[in-house]
Formats: structure tokens, sequence, C-alpha cells
């Protein structure tokens, strides 16, 4: 609930800040754009009033070129020197119609050339005698225009521009006056006019509806206006006097100007008829005092000069902002809600597992207690109560002290527990508990501690291993041992002189087999080989001696010589293989050569023999006892290793004689089939033994097997 | 005539060595001892030209008698006469300085070729100790020798090869199979890292396996 609260206090915040943000940008906006319309305002109205200017100077200088031109003078000059009465002649009226004509048409043509309204001319009485709109319906020749102000000053001499409403044709013009003069009169005879259209400037001033621009007289009537419907009004709501002058005035019809309903607003600005109001600008015209320029701006205009950019920019970015926030807020509320789900849920899952524990510990067959940090009790398993007795309810809430012995109490008190609050563990403690009946049980406690968020040690959880029976058994196996130690050292003692004696035995049984082989192989070899060997040469004799005298005979001894190399061969060999007499003449490095020569030859393996450094003599246990163990040796490798080659290599070092037999066979697992599958390793290491010398075999499978034996030279012999 | 001292502790056998030596006609036996101090004795007495000596005799035996003799007369043609035909016999003998050594099983077809032999001032030997002997001499040479890794078979088969015997001949030789000679070839040209049997050729003469 909280975190949703929170979520929607962000999200708020996050709109606030945004709404804010906008809120400034677009004051900023605002006041950036006002600053900027009046600106606008004012530049607009300068060139305004200048464009207007320069219009409406655009023909003071023609109208006086036109002043100036001979034609209006000869016209004027002729009517000067002419008394009324000439003027009725004929000839003079003829002369008269050639000036008047040739006036009329420098007025049409100055009319053309400057593409104005009308130019004409106008005697000094006000009265116009030539334009050119002389063929024209609504001409005005021959009508006064005395009252006109720009003839009230030209005839004063003074050149005029001004803007009026032109009583024959109803249309609005700027009229240019200028004096004509003949020759040295000071007095102009007449004045020339050129009446230029107002419409080609109030096109200039545009159609904008926002924007409303109007020349207004003296008396703040519109003269000219971008609109229509104002022309001919009062801009303020101006009084009768006003009017009356108006009337007066001449200029502009007849009226009845009403006013357009404006209201000024303070100096700057004013309010139209329907509520809008307006930024107001004004300026005078030069040359024509009285006269302003008036530049109305709709302030709801620039009001849309700020709102559009806002609209076009920021929305899209308050919008995309917006519903970004809102996408984030939805994810992490959803997100929060989930985690609030799986909260509530690994809750419940905790509170059914706290459940089943309990259930787990009151029914578990084994003495279960919890103390708090006062040494009270507050559970126990129902294997607990069992045992001692007891019912919950007079156990749960008392001191733990209660059910121990005197004994166990003050080893409790004075070691267990204060020990066990500190590490918050300990094992194996022997307690002797008190059942209610008063019997005695033998446990062993062990407990672990529970801690609280700060480390400390708020309660146990202790099992406890009733060793009541173990420890009566414990006391029957303790003498047993103590008798059977006994025999087992005499035992002992007695294996050990046996085996001592059986040693001496097998050695003494080793060295008669070894003298009695080698007297035999020595007879055999000697003895009978020699007698074998007379008798070829007789055989021999005898064949060389029968061969020529009697062929058969010759025959039958080299067949005894035969049989008798056979019988040699064979003596020889079972000989060599009791003992080989080269051992005992030639020494053990010998031997070896010859036998791994031999090996090689029955075997098909090749067998290398290499010595490194002088051999000295060997005492001769030494050398049987090295022969026979490379002899074992190299009969495992025939029969067990698939060995492709076997190196025997001695070395005599530090007064050692050390010998490695080493195969590249099949191995074997070292301690696996060693003994019992008899690869007479048993035999080689008593040899060895019986010479005090060491022996050591190390195998793999797929390694091969690697045989040592050392043995010290010289005094140190057993036997 | 070439004059013989005869040793030998057997007497039937010492009887048939005489009668064969006495047989060719240009031998002849001056001296016969039947253990090894008589035989010193006798072989400094009688000054024979040759000396034949059996091994195993009481006393001192053979090449013990073979041994003193040199000393007291370096140029004495000994030849040794054993019933062991293990070429470690031979070696040993050679070793101590004799000329000769015949086996004597082989004595009725060789011993007076043997005496004549070494009277001449030639060695005698036999073809296995004559091999024997050469390969004993190639180790020998350097100290650490590439042969050492060789068993006494792969260098028989290396010193035939190298001696352009074929496979079938070696074979023959040692009485073993033809499978077996080219297995031992294969063996050596791995162990050697050789390629082929040139190559064998000469890394037997680099090491003095075979005289060039």
């Amino acid at each position: 609930m909280k975190l949703r609260l929170i979520f929607l206090v962000l999200s708020l915040l996050v709109f606030l800040s945004a709404a804010t943000g906008s809120y400034l940008y677009y004051a900023s906006l605002k006041r950036a754009a006002f600053a900027e319309a009046e600106h606008n305002a004012n530049t607009r109205i300068e060139i305004i009033q200048k464009n207007l200017s320069s219009y409406l100077s655009e023909n003071v200088k023609p109208v006086r070129a036109l002043a100036g031109m001979r034609q209006l003078v000869e016209f004027f000059a002729g009517r000067v020197g002419e008394t009324d009465a000439a003027l009725e002649k004929p000839a003079n009226n003829l002369q008269k119609n050639v000036y008047r004509q040739r006036v009329e048409n420098l007025l049409d043509h100055f009319n053309r050339a400057l593409s104005s309204d009308v130019c004409y001319l106008m005697d000094k009485n006000g009265v116009t005698v030539a334009s050119s709109n002389h063929a024209a319906p609504d001409s005005f020749v021959g009508k006064n225009f005395a009252f006109r102000p720009y003839f009230q000053s030209a005839i004063m001499g003074l050149p005029a521009s001004y803007m009026a409403l032109g009583t024959t044709s109803g249309r609005r013009g700027i009229y240019c006056s200028y004096p004509v003069f003949v020759e040295s009169d000071p007095h102009p005879l007449g004045v020339v006019v050129i009446k230029a259209s107002l419409e080609q400037i109030e096109r200039k001033l545009g159609q904008s509806r926002d924007e409303i621009v109007v020349v207004t007289d003296p008396h703040g009537l519109i003269f000219i206006a971008n609109r229509k419907p104002w022309l001919f009004k009062l801009l303020w709501q101006g009084g009768e006097s006003e009017r009356q002058q108006l009337v007066e005035s001449r200029q502009f019809g007849k009226g009845p100007w009403a006013g357009v309903g404006l209201k000024p607003d303070g100096s700057r600005y004013a309010v139209d008829e329907s509520g809008r109001r307006y930024l107001v600008n004004r300026l005078e015209i030069d040359g024509f005092p009285g006269w302003q320029v008036i530049h109305l701006r709709s302030l709801k205009a620039i009001y849309k000069v700020v709102f559009d950019p806002l609209v076009r920019v920021t929305v899209p970015t308050v919008i995309t902002l917006c519903i970004l926030v809102g996408l984030a807020v939805f994810f992490l509320y959803r997100n929060a809600s989930v985690e609030i789900v799986q909260r509530k849920k690994a809750e419940q899952a905790l509170r059914e597992s706290e459940k089943r524990y309990r259930s787990i510990y009151h029914n578990t067959p084994a003495m279960l207690h919890s103390i708090n940090r006062d040494g009270l009790l507050i559970s126990v398993s129902d294997n607990w109560l069992e045992v001692l007795g007891y019912v919950r309810s007079e156990v749960v809430g008392k001191p733990l002290f209660d059910f121990l012995t005197p004994e166990s109490r003050k080893y409790s008190e004075s070691k267990i527990l204060p020990e066990f609050f500190q590490t918050g563990y300990c094992k194996d403690i022997s307690y002797q508990l008190v059942c209610r009946d008063g019997k005695l049980v033998d446990v062993l406690l062990s407990a672990i501690g529970d801690r609280d968020r700060d480390g400390v040690i708020v309660r146990s959880l202790a099992v406890s291993i009733d060793i009541s029976a173990r420890k009566e058994t414990e006391a029957a196996l303790e003498q047993a041992q103590e008798k059977l130690s006994l025999y087992t050292r005499d035992l002992e003692q007695q294996v050990k002189k046996r085996t001592a004696e059986l040693q001496r035995l097998s050695g003494s049984i080793l060295a008669d087999q070894e003298r009695e082989r080698a007297a035999i192989a020595r007879g055999l070899h000697d003895e009978l080989g020699q007698v074998l060997t007379a008798l070829r040469l007789e055989t021999v004799w005898l064949g060389d001696r029968l061969r020529p005298v009697d062929a058969k005979a010759a025959e039958r001894a080299a067949m005894m010589t035969s049989l008798i190399d056979d019988t040699i061969d064979e003596v020889r060999s079972i000989a060599l293989r009791l003992r080989p007499g080269i051992l005992d003449d030639l020494g053990l490095v010998e031997a070896l050569e010859w036998y791994a020569a031999d090996f090689e030859r029955r075997t098909g393996i090749a067998c290398t023999c290499s010595v490194a450094g002088e051999i000295p003599e060997l005492d001769d246990s030494l050398a049987t006892a090295a022969y026979r163990i490379s002899q074992e040796a190299l009969t495992n490798v025939a029969r067990h290793s698939q060995a492709e080659q076997v190196t025997i290599s001695l070395v005599v070092d530090n007064g050692q004689l050390r010998m490695i037999i080493a195969d590249d066979g099949c191995g074997f697992i070292a301690g696996a089939d060693i003994e019992a599958g008899g690869l007479g390793i048993a035999g080689m290491r008593e040899r060895a033994t019986l010479i005090a010398g060491s022996f050591e075999i190390v195998s793999a499978p797929d390694r091969g097997t690697r045989i040592s034996f050392r043995s010290r030279i010289g005094e140190e012999e057993v036997i | 005539m070439i004059k013989v001292l005869l040793a030998d502790d057997h007497a039937i056998v010492r009887a048939g060595l005489a009668r064969i030596v006495e047989e060719s006609g240009d031998i002849e036996v001056v001296a016969e001892a039947s253990d090894g101090r008589e035989a010193v004795r006798l072989g400094l007495k009688s000054s024979p030209d040759v000396a034949v000596i059996d091994i195993s005799m009481p006393g001192l035996d053979g090449l013990e008698v073979a041994a003193q003799l040199l000393a007291a007369n370096p140029e004495l043609p000994i030849i040794i006469l054993t019933m062991h035909e293990e070429e470690q016999y031979v070696v040993r003998a050679i070793e101590v300085g004799v000329m000769g050594y015949v086996t004597k099983r082989s004595a009725p077809e060789q011993l007076v070729a043997a005496i004549r032999k070494v009277y001449g001032g030639a060695r005698y030997l036999s073809e296995a100790a004559v091999e024997m002997l050469a390969l004993r001499l190639a180790k020998g040479v350097s100290g650490k020798s590439p042969l050492d890794s060789l068993s006494t078979r792969e260098l028989q088969v290396l010193r035939q090869l190298a001696l352009g015997q074929t496979n079938r001949e070696i074979a023959d030789t040692y009485n073993i199979g033809i499978k077996t000679v080219d297995t031992y070839r294969l063996r050596l040209l791995k162990k050697l890292n050789l390629r082929n049997n040139a190559e064998l050729s000469r890394f037997a003469i680099q090491n003095r396996l075979i005289e060039p």
C-alpha cells in the first residue's frame, strides 16, 4: 500500500515538474514574442510611413514641371491681354480654342505619363479651366474648387499636397497643386493640379486580418485603410464638434462619419466593440500635419505566434514525456506488485515450513531441546519427553539445570554454557540427565546456537544421544581390549622371533641351494662335459679313420658324434640353467651380458645391458642375488609384459650397487595381483632382504614395469 | 716341428688332444700339465712354441695361467681350449692376451689349424667370437655411444646389414625368421633415427662396427 502511495506521489511530482517547466518555457516565449511583435510593429509602421510619404510626394516635382510649361503660360497670357469684349471675337475665340486645345493635350500627356487619376488647371478664382477628363461625362471643367485647401495655398504662391475626396468623381485622391505664374507677375494666374489615386496605396497595405493599418486626418477620420468598411469612419469614438468641423471643411463629402467602435486602452492598446484587443502604434506623416499612420495588431495573433511553436514543439515532447513517465510508473508499479505478491507467498511458505519443521522437531526420534539465554527450556522433542518420562507442560519454561545431576549442572554452569554462548557450538558434551523416576541417563550433547540479527546467541538447538547402554558396553570393551593387547604383544614377540628364525632359515636354504646348484652345474659341465668331449674326440678320430675303410662304420661314428654333440648341448643347458659358470668365472657383468643376449635370442625381446662406471669385484652372495633377481625379472617380462624392449642397468655409486630393470610393456596395477599372481616378487624381495639390500617395483598399466634393486658393496652383508 | 704345451686337468681329454695334435705330423707335444700351477711351471721350463690351455682347472684357472706365462714371455702364442662356448670367455681371453680360442667340441677339426696359425703369428678365433669382439670394441671406443641403446642381437643385425647381407642370409646366420630380421631392422632405423639401409651402413662405419 505504502509503495503504491510513493509511486503515486512520485508520478505526480514528475507531472508537476513537467508542467512547471512547460509554463516557464511558455512565459519566456510569450515575453519574447511580445517584444518581437512590438519591434516588428515599429518597423512595419516606419516602412508604411516611408512608403506613404514617398508616394504622397511623388507628384510634387511633376506638378512643378507642369506649372512651368509654355502652353499654360500661353493659355493664360492670351487671356490676360484681352478685354472681355475681345473675348467675344470669333478670331480670338478660335485662337483661344487652339490654346485650350494645347493645354488639354499637355494635361492628357501628363496624366498618361504619370498614370495619375486626373490633371487639371484652375484659374485664379478656382474655376477649372482645363482638365484631362474634359471629354468624360463626369468632367468637372467649369466647376469651382476654391474651397480646397490645396488651391487656397497654391493661389497664395505656395505649392501644396492634400488628401481629399473628389466631389465630382467621389474618389479619394492626393492632390498636388502648383501656382502658374506669367512672366514677372508676382501673383499666380492659376493653379495646376495632379490628382493621384489612393487605391494603389491601399493595395500595398495588404489585407491581413490580424493587422490593421489606417491613415487618419487630423480629426481622426479614417481616410486610408486596409479594411474597406472602416473607410470614412472616425477611428475613435469622436464627439459632435469633430463632425461639424468635417462638414465645414468639405473635404470628405457629407458624412455621416460613424465611429468604428475602437476605444483606447492605455497608451499602447485599444479595444474594439467585440472586445478584441490591439497593440497600437502611430506615426505622423511628414508634410501632412495632423495626419497619422496608425498600426493596429491583434493581441490574439501575437498569442498565436507564441502558441504555434509551443504547440508544434512542446506538446509532442510533453506528451512523449508523459507517456514515458506513465509507462515507467506502470512497469515499476507492476514489478513492485509482483514483488509484493512474491513476498507474501514467501511469508506463507515460511510459515508452512516453520510448521513442518516444528512437526519434524517434535516427531524426530531423537532427544532434541532448545534453551534460551537464561537457560530455560523453550522446546523439547517428543522423544526427549519419552526418554525422561515427562509431559511437555512440566518441562517447558523450566531451567535445564533442573534435569541435570549436580555434577553435570556444575560442569555446565561453570564451563559449557559460558563457552557455548560465546562460540555458538559444542559437541559431544557428556551429561547425566535425571528421569522423572530418578533414573540417570548418560547422554552426549551437541548443540548449535541460533543467533539474532546482532549475532547474539538467543537460543540453542541441542541434540542428546542416549549412551547409557553404550557406556556399559564401552567399559566391557575396554577390559577386553586390555586383555587382547596383552595377548597381542606376546604374539608379536613370538612372531618376531619366528620371523627372524625363518629368515635365517630361508637365507641358509637359499645359500645352500645356490651352493648345491653350483656344485651340480660344475659337475655336469666340467666332469660330464669333459667326458663327453673326450668321447667326441674319440668318435671323430674313429670316424676319420673308418672313412676310407668302411663308409658305413664312418657314418655310424658321425651319428655318434652328432649324438654326443646333442648331449653336450643338453648338459651345458642344464648346467647354465642351474648356475652359469660365467658368474663364478668372469663375474656379474659378464653373466648379465651373456644372460641378456641369451634372453633376447630365446624370446625375441630386445634386451640391452648397460654398465656405468667400473664395477668392482662383488661378493658372491651379492652377485648371486643380483643375478637371480634379474633372472626372475626377465622371466616376468617374457611371460607377462608383452614388452618389446627391456634394459638392465648397473651403476655403482657411493659404495652402493644399483641395478634397474625396466621394460616398456603393459605393466600392472601396483598392489593388485603382485603377491597372489606369484610374479616371483616375493622371492626377489626375499633375496634383496637377505643381503640387506632394498628392492622396489614400480608399475602402472601401459607404463611398463621398473624394478630397482640396491645394496651396499662390501662388508655389510648379513649372510 | 712346433713344440706345444698341453694343459688340461682331464687325462682322457688330454690324451685325445695329444693324439690329434701329433697326428698332424709337424706338431709335437713337449709338455702336458694337469693343473694350473703345473702348466705355469712347465710353460716356463719347457719353453714351448705354442701353449694350449684349458680354462677350468684346479689351482689356477687357465686365464690366470695365460696371464702369468705372458708376463714371463709376452711373445708366447697361447691358445685357450675350453668347454665354454660363451663369447664372454673369448673376450676375457683376448683381454688377457691370448692368440687363439678353440672350443673342445671343435678341437678335432680346428685345433691343428689353430696351432699352425698362431705359430705363424696370426690370431685364431671363431666367426662368432670375432663378431663379439667387434661389437665390444665398437661399444668400448667412446664412453657414451649411440650403440649403448642397442641390444646384442640388434648390434649383430646392424653389423650384418652394414656388411651387405640380405635378410635371408642374416636369418640363416642367427637361425631366426626373416620376418624377425625385418623387425630388428625397423627397430634399428627407429632407434637410431635413420631412414634406410644405406644410412645404416654409414652409421656402422662411423661407429667402427665394421671396417669401411
